[in-house]
This record gives structure tokens, sequence and C-alpha cells, in this order.
């Protein structure tokens, strides 16, 4: 069955990615052909792409004319998920350069990496086909292997790729085992064709389906850093630059997410699979175990690390929500939709915050560390006051009014001790994060004398302090735009 | 109503009653609060001007007002300022009401409190703390006046709890003193009490009206509302009455709830002037006489009102026979004469129980500022025992403490005795005989220990320490100004309710029948003139004399006094030890409860409980089971892949099987 391609309509569905694609393409040339050692040429190009990436996804989300060609969709949520991924590269790529500097990582390859695995990421979002979408995920993984370890003579970010390299290599053969099962039980991979099989063919004693659904969510929860399949994140968080944890704590979060949105549009009409309670477990576990080991970490970036497995727990409990009745509800989507700008923007800005406290040879990247940053910078105390409150999930910021949507849509479908296992978790979560305003405030820490903070550092942390409190605020346009995203979906 | 006064409605003035002061507290609190921050106290003629300037301005506007009614016979209810609450159908707009009744304690509140202000720049004037006691006193006035002019129960209800605020900051004025501080904290936590009471008054009246469907969506509990409707109230009035009258108790020093008045004379003595004997304490009697009509739907709580206020009246009376601080003996006075009030409004007449109210700042103020102008001239010395034959040093105090002792007694023509005998004439008239005699008996008493307190202060011999009594001086005119003023109005403060018995016009009475009705004093029709000429005459002597006599022992025979104590020491020491009733309310209450918070709620309840068991029992389970999961993060890039297989089988089986 064979369409033919409109090349037209594909160039300019996806010129998001495909500038994001020839831009760190051209960034690799560039690298070979530049001799000159500063690399201010390669963050002005990165961030051109980005600016027209996004300006290009803009308007299609603006435009809103769902399109499919089979291999690649283009609908509202892959357009609104291109946005999340561009503003975390975005403030990844902001944050990125005094870091990189100190840290002897500045090469071109960095940026184009960081390019190049958003395309993947995004490759995610518009995947129509198994296939893409594990394209898209190898294309974004294999970026990130290289980020982590992109510090070389440092064993801990050695350390980092190679455990995410071995378990990712696991995951993503199993996950591929998958859609290999997929093909052998419906002669297909496309996702189109995949949900009218199911349609057709009652495909419920179909041990290969079943297999099939299980190893590609094994490969999911692995990237979003589900509970058993978390294990890597926080050794991997820990060992790779701030900026790259800070990077793939967010973005890639999110892009598992979008895949997991993808494959459960098709395989949530298998009835015979209690979608609710298998989600129910999953999401429990993650939040609960995130939380409760977070408790014990001194290290921000563990401690974040686990928060951002709490979180994904936390995203869960929409999905369980969304499956009830056996198709997603857009309420419950759109709220996590919601959900994954707010950890977004929040988590950017507290690792923007652990990149500023970091000096030459010195990351400080222990909690001890902060304190007394009250004294010696109540400015950015406070920011990270925020940043943490928002984690927490207190008012008014948006890192409440994402929760309250989740809870709110879980409520609705009468999903309560899940609900109340959240909240639980969330009032355990208060202990560790306001551990590091405590710290900051009431503990006596070093006194040295502040050098100025970079102009682009405080650019970031500035724009992510805005979302927090004005999304916190007044989130209803940014609610009613992942609601829009969620409507029509297409396959 | 739209009339323009120089391009102001009247509206505008109403407001500017209350704002006025407002005003002059925040703005000295301000000044307070910078000149703070950079360690300096606030220029004095700053808060002076604003803090006694802003209630001068308040009660000249409130004169004029007053004219306006009094030409106009209408009453001014203003609109909403904005709508303070509107929960459903509970709407609380912010708005003034000022008729005959409120234009009358506005008077007096802000005549009386200006008095009081302009005395105390005098009074204070060494004080280091000069901006923050404006700033305090400016905020009384304005809660005062809220509470007097406010249109509805919860706005007299902020008012009420405004001015228990401001006393309680005053009086803990200077809280350096642990024993000032804790006098504060007794008078807030009685008040509270009582304000309890007044609260469930509140949420009573407000079902009843809600469930008999009422629409009360042009403000919830207003009083033109609950007058128009009180037919609905009948059945709950009774109740509601009286749990008033227990928010009355607290806030006007009745039995059971008068035990904080005394001590509240911690405070400097303009601040016990003006809240502790002419504005503050009175409100419980203006509120009765605003919810007249509630009132008068219960005979029942009346006669409560009545006996509570007799019985204090006596009660308070016998102890301040005893007493030797001359702002204790005051402040007991003040009770039993916030008694005799209680029992005019108990038997129903309103009136005269807000004539009294009246007359009793005019005296009592004059009283206190008197007695603050002898505490200042003896640098801070209290005893009358230590005092004596200040008559020649003190003349202008001396002169005007004795216009005043000779109101509070109730002699002819002074402002005491009309509107004293008044209600002893209304109650004996209305056939409460009982009642009638214990007042008749406490205005014996009354004139006895005030004339005691007078012969003691300014008559006889100095007993003054030999090297305190050089510098004595008579006070300021800043402070003898307001001496000589109150002491005017305390001879002549009464002539505006002279009764028809003695060719007078009862103006006052009349002035309030608007509000209070006509029914509520009694006709005095030409054949009752006999009885009521009987009454007052006899009230007369028996005070005169009692009085004489008081004058005379205490002036020149203070041995024979000193021996008669001594033979009767029990009696006195009862009294002296105000009939021990502090101590019984502190093993009663005090001892049981503070053992019950501290042994079972504190140590058992709260440490054990909550904070061992709950509190750091969870934190401790939970870091337990964190410190478990964590054990499980080894570092081991097998064991990870070794837990991912197992999760995947997991996965696996549970879809399969």
């Amino acid at each position: 069955m064979t369409i033919a391609t409109d090349w037209n309509m594909l160039l300019v569905k996806g010129l998001p990615f495909l500038t994001l694609l020839g831009m760190g393409l051209l960034l690799l040339v560039i690298e070979v052909l530049w001799w000159g050692k500063d690399k201010t040429i390669m963050l002005i190009l990165s961030l051109l792409a980005v600016a027209a990436s996004f300006y290009f996804a803009w308007d299609q989300w603006i435009q809103n004319i769902p399109w499919s060609q089979q291999l690649l969709v283009f609908d509202r949520l892959s357009y609104i998920f291109d946005l999340i991924f561009l503003f975390c590269l975005l403030i990844t790529l902001l944050i990125s350069r005094d870091h990189i500097k100190r840290e002897h990582i500045e090469r071109g390859e960095y940026y184009a990496l960081l390019l190049l695995a958003t395309v993947g990421m995004m490759m995610m979002a518009h995947a129509g086909d198994l296939m893409v979408l594990f394209l898209g995920i190898e294309v974004m993984t294999i970026g990130a292997y290289i980020l982590a370890g992109i510090k070389k003579r440092h064993s801990k970010s050695n350390e980092a790729a190679l455990k995410y390299f071995i378990l990712g290599g696991i995951a993503a053969g199993l996950m591929v085992f998958g859609i290999a099962f997929f093909y052998g039980a419906t002669g297909s991979t496309q996702l189109s064709i995949l949900n009218q099989t199911f349609a057709e063919v009652d495909s419920s004693q179909s041990v290969l389906i079943f297999l099939a659904v299980a190893l590609i969510l094994v490969g999911l929860c692995f990237k979003i850093a589900a509970v058993p399949f978390h294990f890597w994140s926080p050794d991997v968080y820990e060992g790779a630059p701030t900026t790259v944890t800070a990077f793939m704590a967010t973005a890639i979060k999110a892009a598992g997410f979008v895949a997991l949105f993808r494959v459960l549009f098709i395989v949530i009409s298998l009835t015979h699979i209690p979608w609710v309670p298998l989600l129910s477990t999953l999401s429990i576990a993650t939040m609960t175990v995130g939380n409760l080991v977070a408790l014990r970490q001194t290290n921000i970036k563990r401690m974040l690390a686990y928060s951002s497995i709490a979180h994904a727990g936390y995203a869960l409990v929409g999905l369980a929500a969304a499956a009830k009745d056996n198709q997603l509800s857009e309420m419950a989507l759109g709220a996590i939709v919601f959900y994954m700008m707010a950890y977004a923007v929040i988590t950017l800005g507290a690792f923007a915050i652990v990149v500023a406290m970091g000096h030459r040879g010195d990351e400080a990247e222990e909690i001890s560390d902060f304190a007394g940053l009250g004294q010696r910078h109540p400015l950015l105390a406070a920011a990270m006051t925020v940043f943490m409150i928002a984690l927490t999930g207190i008012p008014p910021t948006i890192g409440f009014i994402g929760k309250f949507y989740l809870f709110a849509s879980a409520i609705e479908v009468g999903l309560y001790t899940l609900v109340v296992i959240g909240v639980l978790n969330s009032v355990v979560s208060a202990y560790y994060y306001l551990g590091v305003v405590m710290t900051m405030y009431f503990k006596e820490g070093a006194v040295y004398r502040w050098p100025p903070l970079a102009y682009l550092l405080t650019t970031s942390i500035f724009l992510t302090l805005l979302g927090t409190l004005y999304w916190g605020v007044f989130p209803k346009d940014l609610f009613l735009m992942a609601q829009e995203s969620v409507r029509q979906v297409i396959f | 109503m739209d009339t323009l006064v120089l391009g102001i409605s009247l509206e505008t003035l109403a407001w500017l009653i209350p704002g006025l002061p407002l005003l002059g507290a925040l703005c000295n609190g301000c000044a307070t609060l910078m000149a703070r921050r950079s360690g300096q106290v606030a220029p004095k003629p700053l808060i002076t001007f604003l803090g006694v300037g802003t209630p001068f301005l308040s009660f000249m506007v409130t004169t004029f007002l007053f004219f306006i009614i009094r030409s106009t016979h209408h009453s001014i209810d203003t609109a909403p300022l904005f709508t303070w609450m509107a929960v459903d159908d509970f709407i609380v707009p912010f708005s003034l009401y000022v008729d005959q009744l409120s234009i009358v304690m506005t008077l007096v509140v802000t005549g009386v409190g200006s008095l009081i202000h302009l005395y105390s720049v005098g009074y204070m004037a060494h004080d280091k703390a000069y901006d923050r006691y404006f700033t305090y006193l400016n905020l009384f006035l304005f809660s005062m006046l809220i509470l007097v002019l406010g249109n509805n129960l919860p706005m007299m209800f902020i008012g009420w709890e405004g001015v228990g605020l401001c006393s309680y900051l005053l009086i803990g004025f200077w809280f350096q003193d642990p024993e000032k501080a804790y006098a504060g904290k007794k008078a807030f936590v009685v008040n509270r009490i009582g304000d309890f009471g007044f609260l469930l008054a509140m949420f009573l009246l407000y079902t009843t009206l809600t469930q008999q469907g009422v629409d009360m969506r042009g403000g919830s509990l207003n009083f033109a509302t609950l007058e128009a409707q009180r037919q609905l109230l009948a059945p709950v009035a009774t109740t509601a009455c009286l749990l008033l009258f227990v928010g009355a108790c607290g806030k006007s020093a009745q039995i059971p709830l008068y035990i904080w008045l005394p001590d509240a004379m911690a405070g400097p003595t303009p601040v016990s002037a003006l809240i502790h004997a002419a504005t503050m304490v009175t409100a419980g009697v203006y509120m009765i006489a605003r919810l007249n009509f509630l009132y008068l739907l219960s005979p029942d709580a009346m006669s409560v009102v009545a006996t509570v206020g007799a019985v204090t009246a006596f009660f308070a009376a016998t102890i301040g026979l005893a007493q030797n601080d001359i702002k204790k003996i005051l402040a007991y006075s003040t009770i039993s004469q916030l008694g005799y009030m209680f029992l005019g409004v108990g038997v129903g007449a309103f009136s005269a129980g807000i004539f009294h109210l009246v007359t009793h700042a005019f005296f009592k103020a004059c009283l206190f500022l008197g007695a603050g102008s002898v505490i200042h001239g003896l640098h801070e010395e209290q005893d009358i025992w230590k005092m004596g034959g200040l008559r020649h040093k003190m003349p202008v105090t001396f002169l005007t403490f004795l216009l005043a002792v000779a109101a509070i007694v109730g002699i002819i023509p002074f402002a005491g005795f009309f509107s004293k005998d008044e209600i002893l004439f209304q109650t004996f008239m209305r056939g409460h005989r009982v009642l009638w005699a214990i007042g008749f008996a406490t205005a014996g008493i009354t004139a006895f220990y005030m004339c005691r307190l007078f012969a003691l202060t300014f008559l006889g011999k100095s007993r003054i320490d030999p090297h305190k009594e050089a510098p004595i001086h008579e006070s300021p005119l800043s402070m003898t100004l307001p001496l000589m003023i109150l002491g005017l109005l305390s001879l002549i403060g009464g002539w505006i309710g002279i009764p028809e018995v003695f060719k007078g016009h009862n103006y006052f009475h009349h002035w309030l029948q608007p509000v209070l009705g006509a029914g509520t004093l009694i006709n005095e029709s030409a054949h009752m003139h006999g009885t009521e000429l009987i009454l007052a005459v006899a009230s007369f002597l028996w005070v005169f004399h009692v009085g004489l006599i008081a004058l005379i022992l205490y002036s020149q025979k203070l041995d024979w006094i000193k021996r008669c104590v001594k033979k009767m020491d029990w009696v006195y020491n009862i009294l002296r030890d105000k009939y021990y009733v502090d101590e019984i309310y502190d093993f009663i209450l005090i001892r049981p409860i503070h053992w019950l918070s501290q042994q079972i709620l504190w140590r058992f309840g709260d440490e054990q409980i909550i904070d061992g068991l709950m509190v750091n029992g969870s934190a401790k389970t939970i870091n337990l089971a964190g410190r478990l999961l964590s054990l499980m993060q080894t570092g081991w890039t097998q064991h990870y892949a070794l837990f991912l297989a197992a999760g995947a089988l997991g996965l696996v089986a549970y879809f399969v099987l």
C-alpha cells in the first residue's frame, strides 16, 4: 500500500525538525573546518536554529491542519511537544556556555549533539510508525549517551555514559523485540494499520500481542525512568555534566511520555489488558520509591534525579486516569501535557541555579554547598526557593497548578486511592525540597565574594522564574493550549 | 439624603468621623515604624499635631452633624463604602448609621476623647514611646467610632474587637514590666470570653432569619432589618439577648467578668480615663440600647440584665470602700456605675441608662484625669495613704476633682444627681423595689468611698514622703485645661435631662425618643411628681450625710478610723482582698485548665502522641523505608540490569498470565 508522498507538504510540515537537523549537521562541518578556539558562533547558530524551529512549530500549531504521512504524523500533540523540547533546548543552551567552558567540554559536537538529540525527540513526537518511533528513540539516546560521557577525563562521566549505554541497549533491545512481535502478529508496524487490526480482529487471545505490548512498555518506561526501570537515572544524572542532566531530566522525559502516548493510543483498545491497575501500580511504585529515596540524598543532582522519577510517577497518575474506560480521556491527557510543561520549566530553573552555584574546579553539587546562600546571594536563594516550592506543589506556582489538574482528572474518574497516595507523596517530598530552602537560609556557609553571574545564565533563571510564577497565577491560557493539543490526535 | 454642605455630602461627613482618627493612626503608625527603623523617635510636634488634631476635627464634624440632625430630625444611613463580605446570601456592607442615639454616643467619644488626647500630650510628654502611644490611642478612637456608628452587628463587632485590641495594647503599654503585660493579657482573655457570647448571638440571629427565609441581600444583620423582622426573632430573643449580654459583661466589666478592669489600671492614666471609664466599657450599655427592640421581646433577659447590674453596682462599691490605690478605687467605682447603667437599661429605661452613660463619661473622665494629675505631680505615687493636703499645692486639680466627686455622689444640681436618680426612680416606678433598694444603698456607699478618697487625697495633713514633697507642682495647662472643661461638664452636663418635677424639659429623653420609642420612659404625669420628688430628696439627703461623715472622718479623725478598722479587721480584709474572687477563679478555673493543658494535652497529647508517635514516628518510618530502598541503588550495572530484567519479566507475566 503506497501513497504518493506530497513532498512539499512534508517539507513544510517537517520544518521544525528539518531546521534543527540541518543546523546540527552544519555545526559538525563547521567544527571540523573551524580552527578558532572561541565557539560563540556555534551557540549563536544553535540559538538561531532553535528560534526558527520554534517559529515553524508555533505556526503549525496555530494552523492546526492535522496531516498523516503514514510514517510521520503532524497534529497539535506532536507540535506542542516540539515546542516543549525546543524550550528545554533553549534553556539548556543558555545555561551551557559558561558551564562547558569551565569543564573544558566546549566543542562543536556538544551543540550539534544537543540539536540532533532534539531531532530524535521530535521524530518520536511525530511517529506514525513503530519503526520511526524506535528510530527517534535511538537518535535521541545515542546523542544523550555521548553527551553524558562528554567529560572524557572524568571517571564519573565515563561511568555514567557506559551505564546508560549498557542499560539503554538492553531496554532498546527489548523494545525492538516487542516491535518485531507486533509485526509477527499483525504484519505491520504502522500505527494506523495496527489500530485498524485491533478494531477488526479479536486479539484477546494473542500471546504475541501481549508480549509485544509488554516489551514496548518496558522500553518506554525505561525512558521515563519508571520504577523498576529507573536504576540508571540517578547514576547517569549525577555523572553527566549538569547542563546535560538538565536536558535529560526534562526533554527526554517529555519525549518518553509522548512516545507512551503514541503507543497507548493504539493499544488502549486491547480491552483484556487491565490498564488502570497496571498504570496505577506503576505510578504508585514510581512516585513512592522516587520520593523515599530522594529523602536520603546529599547530592543535589541525585536528589533532582529521584525527584524527576517521582514526578514521572505523578504524571502516571494522570495516565492511569486517562486510561479509564479504555479510551484516552482528553482532560487527563491535557493535564499530563500541562504537567510536562510545568515540570520542564521548574526543573530547568532549578538546574540553572545548580549551574550558577558552580565555579571553576568546584561544581558545588552537594546540598550542603547551598548553606548560607540566603546571605551570600539573596536573589539566587529566593529563586531557588520558588523552584523548590514549585516542585513541592505549593501555590502560587505552576507546580501547584500542574499537580492540581493531574489529581483533579484522577478524582474525576474516581481514582481516589491513587490521589491520596499522590498527595501523601507530595508531603514527603516537601521534606527534601524544603530541606534545600532550610539549608540556604538557616545554615552557616562559607563566606566568599560571589562572582557576577553570567548574563545568559541570569536570563535563563529569570525566564524560568517568570514562567513558574506567571503561569502559577494565570494558568488558563497555557492549560487551554494543552487541552487543545490533545483534542484531535491522528495516527 | 444628598444635602450638600460646602460641597461635601453628609455621607462623606459621616465617613470623616471615624476616618480622621484612622488617618491619624496610620500616619502616626508609619512615622513610628520609620523612626524605629533608623533607631530614632518620630518628631513630637508632628505626632502631637496628627494625634490630637484628628480627634478634634472629628469632634467638630460630629458637632456639625448633630446640629443637622437636630434641625432635620432625619438619621443618616450611608451607602456602603464597600462590601466587606459577600458569601452566598450573607452580605455585610461597610456602612454607617448616624441617628439620635449614635450621634450622642459619638459626641461623647470624640468630645471626651479629644480632651483626653490633649491631656495625654502633657501626661506622656516624657515617655519614650510617645509616638506609639498616640498611634494606639487614635486607633482606639477609630475602632470605638466604628462600634458606635456601624449600621450592622458584624461592623459593631469589628469595633468591639478593635477596642478590645487597643485596650490590650494600651494596658500593656509599658510591656517591659511583666505585671503590666500580664494585666493586658488578662483583659484580653476575659474580653474574649465575652466576645464568644456576642459571636454566638450573631450566629443565632442570622440562622433564625435565614430559616424564616428573610431577604437579607441589602445587608445581613443590619439594625434596620433586625428591627423590621423582630417578630420573627421572638422565639430566640431570650437566648440571643442573654448571649449578647455575656458579651456586654465582658466588655463592660459586670459580674462575673469584671475582674479584668481593676488590673487594667496598669495602663497610662489617660488610657484608664478614656477606655476604661468613659467610652469602651460603656459599649455594652450602648449595644443593649441599640438593640432595645430585641431586649423588649424578652422580659426574662431584661430582668437578668437589671439584676446583674444592681448586684454589680453594690458589690463593686463595697470593694471600693477598702482599696488604697487611687486608680483602683476609681476602677471599682466605674464597675459600680456601669452596674447602674445596666440597671437602667435592664428595667427598660434605656434613655436613663444612656443619660447616665453620658454624665458618667464627664465626671469619671474628670476623676481619672484628676487622679492622673495627682499621680503625675507626686511622681507615680498611687497610694492614697501617702497623699493628703494637696488642695494647696494643686488647686486646679483640687477644684475640678471636687466638682466631679459632687457629681458622682449625686449632689443637686451636679450631673450625676439627675442621671442616677432617673435610674433609681424608673426602677422604683416599674416595680423593682428590691433592685431599687440595692441601688439606693449603693448610692450611699458610693458617697462614702468617694469622699474618703477625696479627703485622704486633698484634705487633712500631708502624709507625703518628706523628700518627695518639695517638687510637687500643679500640672501643665495641657492637662489642666481638659480638667477644667470636664469639671464644668460634671456640673452642668446633667442639665440636658432635668425632669419636669424640677421644672425641666427632660430634653435628653425627648431627643432619644425616635430611637428608643415612647414606651421606654414611664410617662411623667403629674400625679407621679410627688413620688419622684420624695425619692429624689431622700436619696439626696442620704448621700449628702454619708458623704459628709466620710469627709469629716477621713480628714480629721484618722486615728478613730484606724481603731475602727482594727476592730472589724475581718470585714475590712475581705473587702480589701476583693472577696477573694480572683483567688476563687484561680482555684476553680485557671489551675484545673492549666493542669489539663500542661499535663494531659501538652505533655501527653502533644509531646507523646502527636509529636512522638505521629509526627516523628511517621517521619522515622519513612526515613527507614528510604534507607532500605536506597540499598538497591548499588552502583553495579549488573544489578541494575537484573532489576530491569526482573521488571520486564514481571510485566510480561502480568500481561500473559
